[in-house]
């Protein structure tokens, strides 16, 4: 039997702000449980909301990068609900009124297009962080839960796709390249091992030819793309099977269980959960006028699918080299910093995959934390282009440059890495090289040309690698003519 | 010349004195705590009583006012010359008002035993104009109420006659106002708690502008028409006061932004000329004659002193009554959300899930007439009945808005009375909420509104006092403290509960 | 307007988490269909075309920069709580549902 899938993506991003959405509390990540909250976090009685301006205008800047309209009227609700890690009993939340509507992505997919829908883009509060004892072990007789209130109120981004998604290689290339995009606008750093980017997926299977019914999962705790891949699979399997069987379906939310890779019912709605949405009293409404989106226009950079194509253009590399090194926001800036001060992009983009990233991957670090700038590689390139230094010394001193920060000229200076092209300087070492070997000269002479490397390495190793090898050889040939 | 009791004093009157240096801000504050322990048993104004450390804040003020310094010729004069009004004054304040390491309970056994970790912006302020706590006043629990019947501790007898009730849900403030337990209070008003027990114990009561005080640190019953306001002894006491609790808060998004006003600039204008609406709404069925008596004798005394007054109709009023019982439920619904037994206040034993642990603790924790309005206000905004109640109660309320200004056109400030009648028995409607909600009747539709009204004596009938309200458009209390004070003077009412030995 | 049942009361009481005894549940019912009557007046009154105001003041547009504060102490954080474990609030053991 043939079946149709149709699946919308959840995903909750937690912004980039240096602090919680309504209060002046930290943001920070793993820090000591309990260590940034304040009365407004904590909810207590009597505290007032205040809205954080960058997370909305992020928000605003997320939405136009999705395509959505821009609301020139929008306000906050609450949505009420109780659950230990709510402190307030509501969340802070948008309700009809969200700031982006109706937007698109478009994914690529085999060079075919495929548009998927953006419903919405809101802004919401994150909830406090659930430990559950038994689970972690931490503490063996114990039977509750606890509850750090760091993650409590930290500005939350939902961005709700429309349910266009057909398969499990469309969902991952759209939250791909939605991960790509956020971080393109660095409005997060989409951390899914920190929980800062997180997908649920409403996921609907029906025979081929017949009507969808309102049986549609709803798939939570999606938080890695492997999960992503294993829970869609799971779940359209699942649900196939039992339309296999006629067997009946559900309105139900279940969870992805990371241990067994399958998804466990949680809770079957009989109806949709009445959440009392009504307008935040203590926000007052917010006005976006045409001026300020154009601000914020200005600040959303050239989006990846787009640059992609104009660095393919403007280059001389490779497509696949294209693909990796803008396959950061951070990365292909590097690169085209490096390309205006310097003439060979191919040259650029090598040591960059073959050498930044390398080091990069074994030292875990992002390239926007790393020591290199542009100017390090470029004036390294020069020397090399120079002759004052070789290809192989250069190896070395990129890795020194990572390690230290320190230019390659202080570096070549300091350890007198200079390249040896002084004729004379050569031809000296040359002539003590061929005294010391009579023997091997003899055999050169008698047509053993072999033996002709054997007598370069002497004077590198005399050298310590520093000598022009070029010149070595064409000195070295003429004296043993 | 023997001194007068202290406490019997306005708090205009303490401050001048003090600025003369004839008493200081201890022997104020002894006297207050000397008349606690005289009434405090039989009146019961307070929750949480702050006089030890009230002592102690009045004597570094002292200090401060009584410092001397050396001037050429080797005489000593006090350092400061002219003190901030206010300095050195008691003040209560209502126990919906976090006070930091103060028990701020909101009259509900789910926050007995609550002690803030921050001060309400109001206590800040009137820390800065160093004016000193005596305490923190009963009330309804959660505000929701207007005879403090609703108290989880006790209830507050009014000091006129202690059968009867205070008022709510400020009772506590304006009772304490009353027996000379303090010269000044904060009370809260959502659809009347200001007004309503400043009315039943005689005493003036200001409902600000929705805005003008910071509601930063109130613990929320609906937040759309909470206001914090003074309640006092006299008009030129609550100018006073509203001058030090009025202004922007950078921590309320709803706080409005308004130069500083001196109210008290107003005592000194006359109403020669002033346009007074008399609400028809608010003088018909349910409202006691001798009330409307008592109206009608004050709408003589504006007329003597030059005003013009005429009868006038808000049709919409009619309806506000209503509208309110949907809207404050319905935030309040939502406020109260937060009392789970986690982070603070009560939390019910032996609770195995924690879906037990909130339905026992918030069961336990709230009292019936809580309970009354979460359930109402929960209904109100649920599924299917949203639009028909909670939708349509705002709408009403955009009509009553208009209402206003349809008339603030044509008039200047509008009277009415406060209450519908005078203080009633403890116990009488404790019974039967929606006449108990009966009595906010000419109060809330000034809440719905968010515009100020204040309340002052205008009579008594059976040694109960009357109160009449007077409305002001938006950010016109200045309006309201010049009509009022200009009654006052000619009206010349006595506050007798102050001499009154129980 | 139709008038709230015992079912009704019910489910609101398990919406707003409040246990409610079997012997109180006829009084509520009453009390609340007396006050849901006077508040179902409002629907005699025409509101076509009626703006509804869920705000009492026109202000719009507040918000605050993105500055981090001091926090307050683990302590004072903790300090209110009924029962606390290891720095954390503890709540009986919560089994995802």
């Amino acid at each position: 039997m043939e079946f149709e899938i149709k699946i919308g993506l959840e995903t909750h991003v937690e912004l980039l702000t240096d602090s919680k959405m309504f209060c002046g509390c930290s943001t920070k990540f793993g820090t000591a449980p309990n260590t940034q909250t304040c009365p407004i976090c904590l909810g207590h009685p009597g505290t007032l909301p205040v809205i954080n301006k960058k997370a909305f205008d992020y928000t605003i800047k997320v939405a136009l990068a999705l395509n959505c309209k821009i609301a020139n009227f929008t306000q906050f609700h609450r949505k009420n609900y109780f659950y230990p890690d709510l402190p307030k009993g509501y969340q802070i939340s948008q309700y009809d009124l969200p700031i982006g509507l109706n937007g698109y992505l478009d994914i690529k997919l085999n060079s075919k297009v495929k548009r998927i829908g953006i419903s919405r883009v809101h802004m919401e509060e994150d909830t406090a962080k659930l430990l559950h004892f038994g689970e972690t072990g931490r503490i063996s007789e114990a039977t509750g839960s606890g509850l750090d209130f760091n993650r409590c109120g930290i500005p939350l981004l939902e961005i709700v796709s429309a349910p266009d998604i057909k398969n499990v290689t469309q969902a991952k290339a759209y939250v791909m390249l939605l991960k790509k995009i956020l971080e393109y606008l660095e409005v997060s750093d989409c951390n899914m091992e920190e929980g800062k980017f997180r997908i649920d997926a409403n996921i609907s299977v029906k025979k081929l030819g017949d009507e969808y019914s309102k049986t549609r999962t709803e798939l939570k705790n999606l938080n890695s793309f492997r999960f992503l891949e294993k829970g869609l699979s799971y779940e359209i399997k699942r649900q196939s099977e039992i339309l296999n069987k006629s067997e009946k379906l559900y309105l139900e939310t279940r969870h992805f269980d990371s241990k067994t890779m399958t998804t466990k019912s949680m809770r079957i709605k009989e109806e949709a959960q009445d959440y009392r949405y009504f307008p935040e009293p203590d926000l007052v409404p917010i006005e976006i006028s045409r001026e300020w989106v154009d601000e914020i226009k200005k600040t959303v950079p050239e989006l990846p699918s787009i640059r992609t194509d104009r660095i393919k253009k403007q280059y001389d590399i490779s497509d696949n080299d294209v693909e990796i090194i803008t396959s950061t926001k951070s990365m292909a800036d590097f690169f085209e910093s490096c390309a205006k001060i310097y003439p060979y992009p191919k040259i650029i983009s090598n040591w960059i995959i073959r050498d930044l990233l390398y080091l990069l991957n074994q030292e875990q670090i992002q390239i926007e934390n790393c020591k290199i700038s542009s100017e390090h590689l470029v004036d390294m390139l020069k020397m090399i282009d120079t002759g004052s230094i070789s290809g192989k010394i250069a190896k070395s001193i990129f890795k020194e440059m990572f390690k230290t920060g320190k230019m390659p000229g202080d570096i070549v200076q300091e350890k007198g890495l200079e390249q040896i092209s002084d004729i004379d300087k050569l031809t000296d070492i040359i002539e003590q090289v061929l005294k010391e070997n009579p023997e091997i000269v003899t055999q050169y002479l008698s047509g053993k040309m072999q033996v002709f490397t054997f007598l370069v390495g002497q004077v590198m190793k005399k050298t310590k690698g520093k000598a022009n090898p070029k010149l070595v050889n064409e000195l070295l040939k003429k004296k043993l003519k | 010349m023997v001194k007068e009791r202290l406490y019997k004093l306005s708090a205009k009157e303490l401050s001048d004195l003090m600025s003369k240096r004839e008493i200081s801000s201890y022997e104020t504050v002894k006297d207050i705590a000397e008349r606690m322990e005289e009434v405090e048993t039989i009146v019961k104004s307070y929750i949480t009583t702050n006089i030890y450390k009230a002592i102690a804040a009045a004597r570094k003020i002292d200090k401060f006012i009584y410092k001397k310094k050396r001037i050429r010729g080797g005489k000593f004069i006090y350092r400061t010359k002219n003190i901030e009004p206010l300095t050195g004054i008691p003040i209560a304040v209502k126990d919906n008002i976090t006070t930091k390491g103060i028990h701020t309970t909101c009259g509900s056994n789910i926050l007995g035993n609550y002690k803030p970790i921050y001060d309400a912006t109001v206590i800040n302020k009137i820390k800065e104009s160093n004016m000193i706590l005596t305490g923190k006043t009963n009330m309804d629990e959660f505000a929701m109420g207007s005879s403090t019947e609703n108290s989880s501790f006790w209830t507050t007898h009014n000091p006129w006659n202690l059968n009867n009730v205070p008022g709510g849900s400020s009772g506590g403030s304006a009772a304490a106002v009353a027996v000379g337990e303090t010269p000044l209070a904060l009370g809260t008003d959502t659809g009347g708690s200001i007004r309503q027990p400043a009315a039943l114990c005689g005493v003036v009561g200001l409902k600000p502008t929705y805005g003008l005080v910071s509601r930063f640190g109130l613990i929320a019953f609906a937040s759309s028409l909470d206001q914090i306001g003074p309640i006092t002894r006299n008009v030129q006491d609550c100018a006073l006061l509203l001058n030090i609790i009025a202004g922007h808060d950078s921590l309320d998004s709803t706080s409005v932004f308004k130069d500083k006003e001196d109210y008290t600039k107003y005592l000194k204008e006359d109403i020669s000329g002033l346009k007074i609406g008399i609400i028809k709404e608010l003088m018909g069925e349910g409202i006691s004659n001798y009330v409307k008596g008592a109206v009608y004798k004050a709408i003589n005394i504006f007329s003597s002193l030059g005003a013009f007054c005429e009868e006038i109709s808000l049709p919409s009023l009619k309806f506000a009554l209503s509208a309110y019982y949907i809207i404050a439920p319905a935030e309040a619904s939502s406020n109260l959300a937060r009392y789970d037994g986690i982070r603070y206040g009560l939390r019910a034993k032996k609770v195995k899930s924690f879906r037990s642990m909130y339905r026992k603790t918030r069961s336990q924790g709230f009292g019936d007439e809580v309970k009354r309005r979460i359930m109402l206000g929960t209904y109100a905004l649920s599924r299917g009945y949203y639009e028909a109640y909670y939708l349509q109660a705002q709408k009403v309320r955009t009509l009553i808005i208009n209402d206003f200004k349809k008339v603030f056109k044509k008039f200047d400030v509008l009277i009415s009375p406060t209450t519908p009648s005078v203080a009633f028995k403890i116990g009488e409607k404790f019974e039967d909420p929606l006449t108990m909600y009966l009595s906010d009747i000419c109060t809330i539709p000034v809440n719905l509104a968010g515009i100020p009204a204040i309340s002052i004596p205008c009579g008594l009938k059976n040694n109960l006092p009357i109160g009449l309200q007077i409305i002001a458009p938006h950010f016109e209390e200045g309006l309201l403290i010049k009509t009022a004070y200009n009654f006052e003077k000619k009206f010349n009412f006595k506050l007798k509960p102050l001499y009154r030995k129980f | 307007m139709e008038e709230i049942s015992k079912k009704d009361v019910k489910h609101v009481a398990k919406l707003a988490e409040l246990d409610i005894r079997e012997d109180e549940i006829d009084r509520f019912v009453d009390q609340l269909n007396i006050v849901l009557k006077h508040a179902g007046k409002i629907n005699e009154i025409d509101t076509t075309n009626v703006e509804p105001t869920s705000h009492a003041t026109n202000i719009i547009n507040i918000f605050r920069d993105d500055i981090v504060k001091k926090c307050i102490s683990k302590k004072d954080a903790l300090l209110n709580s009924p029962k606390t474990i290891e720095d954390l609030f503890e709540v009986p053991l919560i089994i995802e549902e």
